[in-house]
């Protein structure tokens, strides 16, 4: 199996949000492609594949996915409920410490 | 802020029906409210057998025993709202369907789960049980859950579905979906049980809780009037959402494509 298809997972619950599972499909040191389930709420839903897209290429930076998160939020007029770009950057992050 | 009290809505008393049905139903009533095809709805429904629904955002493997739901014949859909896994079975099942434009939707999302929620509280009450709304989508009773929601807003317009379990089997559910450790901070499989109540576990023990859906549904309707001062009139699906629902039946509550994978084609 080549590193890229190797998965790495999180999964977290912070106070007052809800649970998300992150699915890190890692390249090198980068993030390959990515999945976030859960059972969080993002407006419009479809938007989520927006979210997915904007971190893959980017390195396990809280600072650089809470940026690229918050752009397309912007960008797109999302809104995020239950889940948050410094959640998603911790969720990445973790997965992509996973051993 | 007040909705206008000359508002009319129509309302919707279905009968129990197979999960895929309801979940195509309350798409087609969206997007006739969307069209202006329809006045704003409440709908009322039950399930015609145990049924499980997850989120917009959740991955089926993750969150059931999918052979177990096989193998004892358990449908597993997706809904088009995000939020969690739901054990669908002796439930009263609301969905309200509105304009954004409606006074009820105005503020943050979160107001909105709120103040559709408040209604759920005033039915409740009037079975002598003091509920209340949890942020972000939940409603307890002594601080356990027994209603719980979720909102999508699409087309202008806003559908929140949302349960009231009424004689729900706590332990069946739980034969059915995984618990996730972290979303229940390492408590035993009976703790998190008990986090979860039913309307007939709290109420009379001699109750017959079998009658009790018409009523239910009745007393959900008049918490929307005492909260927003609406009338309702009481109408049947048109043949416009017939068709609609039939159509989102087919190609996607009853398509493993979207329910298991989030895939739909065009519809």
């Amino acid at each position: 199996m080549s590193e890229r298809n190797k998965e790495k997972k999180a999964i977290l619950k912070n106070p007052g949000e809800k649970l998300l599972r992150v699915t890190v499909y890692p390249d090198g040191e980068r993030i390959g492609d990515i999945q976030l389930a859960g059972d969080f709420f993002i407006y419009p839903e479809e938007t989520i594949f927006d979210i997915q897209s904007c971190l893959v290429t980017l390195k396990p930076e809280p600072r650089a996915i809470i940026e690229a998160v918050e752009q397309v939020v912007h960008h797109k007029n999302i809104q995020m409920v239950g889940i948050s770009p410094a959640t998603i950057a911790e969720g990445v992050c973790r997965a992509m410490e996973e051993k | 802020m007040a909705v206008a009290r000359s508002e009319t809505w129509r309302l919707i008393i279905d009968t129990q029906l197979p999960g895929a049905r309801n979940m195509a139903i309350d798409h087609a009533i969206m997007k006739a409210v969307a069209d202006g095809k329809a006045l704003p709805t409440l709908r009322l429904y039950g399930w015609d057998s145990p049924t499980i629904t997850v989120g917009y955002f959740q991955n089926v493997e993750d969150e059931v025993y999918i052979d177990k739901c096989r193998k004892d014949g358990i449908d597993v859909i997706r809904r088009i709202t995000g939020g969690g896994t739901v054990y669908h079975d002796n439930e009263v099942t609301y969905s309200v369907s509105i304009p954004l434009a409606s006074a009820i939707t105005y503020g943050t999302i979160l107001e909105s789960y709120q103040r559709i929620g408040i209604p759920i509280v005033h039915a409740l009450s009037d079975f002598g049980l003091h509920a209340e709304y949890q942020p972000i989508n939940d409603i307890t009773v002594y601080g356990k859950k027994i209603s719980g929601s979720a909102q999508t807003r699409k087309m202008g317009t806003l559908l929140q579905h949302g349960t009231i379990m009424v004689e729900t089997n706590i332990d069946e559910m739980f034969r059915y979906i995984r618990v996730a450790d972290e979303k229940n901070a390492g408590r035993e499989l009976a703790a998190v049980k008990d986090r979860v109540v039913t309307m007939c576990s709290l109420m009379a023990p001699n109750l017959r809780c079998d009658h009790l859906y018409q009523h239910i549904a009745a007393a959900v309707a008049r918490g929307f009037t005492k909260e927003f001062g609406i009338t309702f009139r009481e109408e049947s699906l048109t043949e416009y959402e017939l068709e609609l629902a039939e159509n989102y039946q087919e190609k996607m509550f009853s398509n493993p494509d979207w329910n298991l994978h989030r895939k739909v084609d065009a519809i």
